[in-house]
């Protein structure tokens, strides 16, 4: 009672903080911890989900109902953008069965990283495929692990079978320069697709 | 305030041998879904990047709180992200979220709700100036 006067803010929200965020999808470490510390203002930290979730019918010998609960960590960073606009980073597990997080995710996300490991590129199909149904604005961001970028785009870009309306570029998940790029590559084709009334 | 929080997180909430019941003393050694009596869908309009903040309320309700919601309290001083007070807290989003619905429900926080002064299209531009000076 003695600070109630320290907080003007009274129940009401004063200011107009925007918070707006992306989300980095991709196979088991393709690098999105990575890419999200490279660029945090923050070092990143670690929250969880707790889903309960059916479980595989396979396990399941006596067609009873059974609940299992799923953990579903995701790392994220934050980067304070301008005076009212802060954005937030999640790296999120790109497996199939991890869907119910993508969707709460995806949910006002200006858009989404896929990080694409040349050597395991198949891991990325399933954020291309989800992001692609729920017109999510993605680009693929292939992280040359080797070191050398080996594959031309435009082969990488068969392989993983993305139109050439979606961005992609090679992105070395440890370079900061190379993840800004990234951020501003997803935020472009964001704001074209908003522009041309993709999007609406 | 870090150290002080990491303590009383593990100080039993991955404790096998807690029974999750017993929360009428200090309130720490109960199991995350103990916390908010087995709700977990209260408050789904609280997103992961909504901005909490303690209201004036707070100071005059903060003695009745248990631990986990005086942390709330003690974190969002300033506003910040759900997704944050969940991992500085050390509890699952699901849970965290009961507990700032029951803040919000109490008038000790605020949920920041942006005023739609823009459009999509000009918050996107000011987020394409902002990632371009980063």
């Amino acid at each position: 009672m003695a600070f109630a006067t320290s907080d003007p803010t009274a129940g009401t929200a004063r200011r107009n903080k925007i918070p707006v965020k992306i989300v980095v999808a991709g196979g088991f470490g393709a690098g999105k911890s990575t890419f999200v510390g490279s660029i945090s203002e923050i070092e990143p930290l670690r929250s969880e989900a707790v889903m309960t979730t059916a479980s595989d019918q396979l396990d399941d010998l006596t067609h009873t109902a059974t609940k299992a609960t799923t953990t579903v960590a995701m790392d994220f960073g934050r980067i304070a953008l301008t005076e009212e606009i802060t954005l937030y980073l999640f790296g999120t597990p790109g497996q199939e069965r991890f869907h119910f997080m993508w969707n709460e995710l995806s949910r006002g996300a200006i858009g989404a990283v896929v990080l694409a490991d040349t050597r395991r590129l198949g891991d990325c199909f399933p954020a291309i495929d989800y992001f692609e149904a729920r017109n999510v604005p993605f680009v693929v961001a292939v992280n040359p692990f080797d070191g050398v970028r080996t594959h031309p785009i435009a082969t990488i870009r068969e392989a993983v079978q993305v139109p050439e309306s979606v961005p992609m570029l090679f992105c070395d998940a440890r370079a900061r320069l190379d993840v800004k790029l990234a951020l501003v590559t997803v935020v472009e084709h964001a704001l074209n697709r908003q522009r041309a009334g993709a999007r609406v | 305030m870090i150290d002080d929080l990491d303590q009383l997180a593990g100080n039993g909430l991955d404790d096998p041998s807690d029974d999750g019941f017993d929360e009428d003393s200090t309130g720490r050694f109960i199991r995350p879904y103990a916390m908010t009596g087995g709700r977990t869908e209260v408050g789904t309009d609280i997103h992961l990047e909504s901005q909490i903040q303690a209201s004036a309320r707070a100071s005059a309700h903060l003695g009745a709180y248990r631990w986990e919601a005086a942390r709330v309290l003690d974190l969002v001083q300033s506003p910040m992200a759900l997704v944050e007070v969940s991992a500085r807290l050390d509890v699952p989003i699901g849970v965290t979220r009961v507990i700032v619905a029951d803040l919000v429900k109490d008038g000790s926080v605020i949920v920041h709700v942006p005023e739609q002064t823009q459009s999509f299209t000009s918050l996107l531009e000011k987020v394409l100036d902002g990632v371009r000076n980063l």
